[in-house]
């Protein structure tokens, strides 16, 4: 089975060479494809050079992480598709092998990977509540909104991707409506760069709204009830002034 | 005869003069094919690559002097060599030329419809040594470069149609009967086609009807679908005809 | 002529019409991907043959009917889609591939996979913008051929009409027409005014170096 490793990226020239050399080096790879989100600095230039595919997201809109995924699974021609952060740190092969063979091995058609690191505040605060409350099959995952996946190609044709951060969680409940066989991997410590506080807020409105909008369309909740609940994601504290962000 | 300490003084002089000459050559080559690299990357590479082994060469001639072997000997190496290298890379080089030639003066672009010498087609590829052409038949020629530079080249793109005439051959009958036929099966045809299909002649001849039909096409591989449509349009008026 | 159209978005939606207008009698295929879509679509364009394929079988749609498809329009929501249909088409000898983006980000992207005619839909945002607030010089138009193009030129004062007017004298692939800044239009650059903006029409190559020897004196 071919891999292809998929990187959503903006700005990252700093990261891209180790990410996609690194990223060729794992088992079974046969591409890597950069979806860029509008770079103003040489990201696409060096990806480009280090061999991989580059497309940049058909909507420059932000959050715009759900739009680059879609193009990133569009443009590859691989069975199976691997997404990573392009800025871990300590990127090796082994994290790119970890999520893409039990899919190789038919053990899954869809895998979440997990890292050690006590999980965010919106995944604590919004997701994880909210699985409990519609998907409750759903929380077993203790990363539901790691961006680290991989999957059959085939698959992530049949789903709707989110446009913003709902995408991962989006992608989770998806699979698990299609009834794929879905598996939790963990990857290790993963070294990243943090997102900023003030994206915290966004994220966790457009979590709750992915999770809300497929509750609705799977008949688990009355939408006028979902909208109320948005309004107020939309007006919770996550504390955003003090203390570090995690997602 | 040399002393045995200059003998192996001069092995050693020639020894270096070739190592020196292999990596000029090699730098050589790396700075020239990045020059050249503006006229497309094949060029850039045969080129320097030719540079580098003309380096070599001269290295192996210096090495050849400082040996001090026999003139005689060394003229008739070199000229063994030279003709050997002109032989075999006669082809190269034309090709080589013919390749500058397209890069620089760029006479046709893919999908672009040629005329040179006898063939005529579409141009599917511009590859480094030939250039692929498909033809009204739908096969596939693939052209040495060094052809270009040998034929007149006519680049007819200006229009995106293809004007194909075909000769129709019926079994002999009324023509006012067949010309109505004939107008039918063209509009049957009509939406494949850029531009209306014209019967430009009907006449008859011995114990046929032969009538000639202008097809304005962009495809040119859909030549053989459309008198296929355009047979089958006819013997369903229980005509028969044969294209041509 | 028969022509593929991919996707059943906007730019479908205009190149559609389009190609009607163009072509009236000719076979327009629609690919759309769900079955909803479709039934609109064919609603919408009743003139057209609605198809749907899911996402990898478009390729093979091509690949079976190259030998007989004129065009291939790849105008899906997607960037990435296009390019893969439009590598397809090209690997499979299509005559015209033409792709409508939907960030312009991409067009070199596409003009590198060989992809010769690429819309931007948005192109036509800084050619606007250059001519309402009068920029110095402004490409208006260039023929997807590249060998024809219309450009503006802000006139000001008597020395730029005079290096206009030298520029000018003799080449006779290059026709100008000024309208003043009063707003009379002169169709002749000998009986022109000082100040007004001037209207370019001729040869790329001729038309970029008359821009160019114009190009940073002013905003």
């Amino acid at each position: 089975m071919k891999v292809s490793v998929i990187f959503p990226t903006k700005n990252r020239e700093h990261h891209v060479k180790r990410a996609v050399r690194t990223a060729f080096k794992a088992k079974g790879v046969e591409e890597v494809i950069v979806v860029d989100g509008g770079s103003r600095d040489r990201t696409l230039e060096i990806a480009e050079r280090e061999g991989a595919k580059v497309i940049v997201q058909s909507d420059l809109v932000y959050p715009g992480k759900g739009v680059a995924m879609r193009d990133g699974a569009y443009l590859a021609r691989g069975d199976v598709l691997v997404y990573l952060d392009i800025d871990i740190r300590n990127m090796t092969p082994e994290f790119i092998e970890k999520l893409a063979e039990p899919v190789i091995r038919g053990e899954a058609d869809f895998v979440k990977g997990c890292f050690e690191r006590a999980a965010g505040r919106v995944t604590e605060l919004v997701a994880k509540p909210l699985l409990r409350m519609f998907y409750p099959e759903l929380a077993r995952f203790k990363q539901p909104l790691s961006c680290e996946i991989a999957g059959r190609r085939s698959l992530f044709y049949m789903v709707e991707f989110e446009r913003g951060w709902g995408v991962d969680v989006g992608l989770l409940i998806d699979f698990h409506k299609l009834g794929a066989k879905m598996v939790e991997r963990d990857i290790g410590y993963k070294d990243h760069d943090m997102k900023p506080l003030h994206a915290l807020t966004d994220m966790a409105y457009e979590v709750a709204g992915a999770i809300l909008r497929r509750a609705i369309r799977d008949q688990k909740t009355d939408p006028e009830w979902a909208e109320r609940y948005l309004r107020g994601v939309r007006a919770i504290d996550l504390g955003l002034q003090s203390g570090r962000g995690f997602a | 005869m040399f002393p045995p300490e200059d003998v192996i003084l001069r092995i050693l002089i020639a020894a270096a003069v070739l190592i020196l000459s292999y990596f000029l050559g090699g730098y050589v080559k790396s700075r020239l094919e990045r020059v050249l690299s503006k006229f497309g990357a094949g060029f850039a590479r045969k080129t320097s690559d030719l540079v580098r082994y003309f380096i070599l060469f001269v290295g192996i001639a210096a090495m050849v002097s400082i040996l001090s072997l026999d003139i005689m000997a060394i003229s008739v190496i070199i000229v063994a060599i030279l003709i050997l290298l002109l032989v075999s890379m006669r082809d190269i080089v034309l090709n080589l030329a013919a390749e500058l030639y397209l890069a620089t003066r760029k006479p046709f672009k893919e999908n672009d419809w040629i005329k040179v010498g006898e063939i005529e087609g579409s141009v599917k590829s511009i590859g480094g040594m030939d250039t692929e052409i498909i033809t009204y038949d739908g096969d596939l020629v693939v052209i040495p470069n060094s052809y270009f530079l040998r034929h007149p080249i006519i680049n007819k793109s200006q229009s995106l149609a293809r004007y194909v005439e075909l000769k129709l051959s019926f079994p002999k009958m009324k023509l006012d009967k067949l010309e109505q036929a004939v107008t039918e099966v063209l509009e049957e045809i009509k939406p494949e086609l850029f531009g209306d299909p014209e019967l430009l002649s009907m006449s008859e001849k011995d114990q046929m009807v032969e009538a000639h039909v202008s097809l304005p096409i962009v495809n040119v591989r859909k030549l053989r679908w459309l008198t296929a449509r355009m047979a089958k349009g006819f013997l369903t008026r229980g005509i028969e005809v044969e294209i041509e | 002529m028969r022509v593929l159209l991919i996707g059943g978005g906007h730019s479908a939606y205009f190149a559609a019409n389009s190609i009607r207008g163009i072509d009236p009698n000719g076979k327009l295929i629609i690919i759309e991907f769900t079955s909803e879509k479709v039934e609109v679509l064919s609603k919408t364009f009743p003139f057209a043959e609605v198809v749907q394929q899911e996402i990898d079988g478009v390729e093979s749609y091509i690949r079976s009917n190259a030998s007989i498809l004129d065009a291939v329009i790849a105008a899906t929501e997607s960037d990435s889609l296009n390019l893969r249909y439009c590598k397809t088409a090209r690997e499979n000898a299509v005559p015209l591939i033409i792709a409508i983006l939907n960030n312009p980000m991409n067009e070199g992207i596409f003009a590198k996979e060989g992809v010769r005619h690429v819309i931007n839909p948005y192109g036509i945002i800084p050619v606007e913008l250059s001519e309402i607030l009068g920029s110095a010089t402004n490409i208006i138009y260039k023929t997807p051929s590249g060998s024809v193009m219309v450009a503006s030129l802000r006139i000001e004062g008597e020395g730029e009409l005079r290096k206009i007017r030298g520029k000018l004298r003799g080449s006779e692939d290059v026709s100008a027409l000024l309208v003043s800044s009063s707003g009379e239009i002169k169709s002749s650059i000998e009986e022109a005014d000082a100040r007004g903006r001037l209207y370019l029409m001729g040869s790329e190559e001729k038309l970029r170096k008359i821009l160019g020897s114009f190009r940073g004196r002013r905003r």
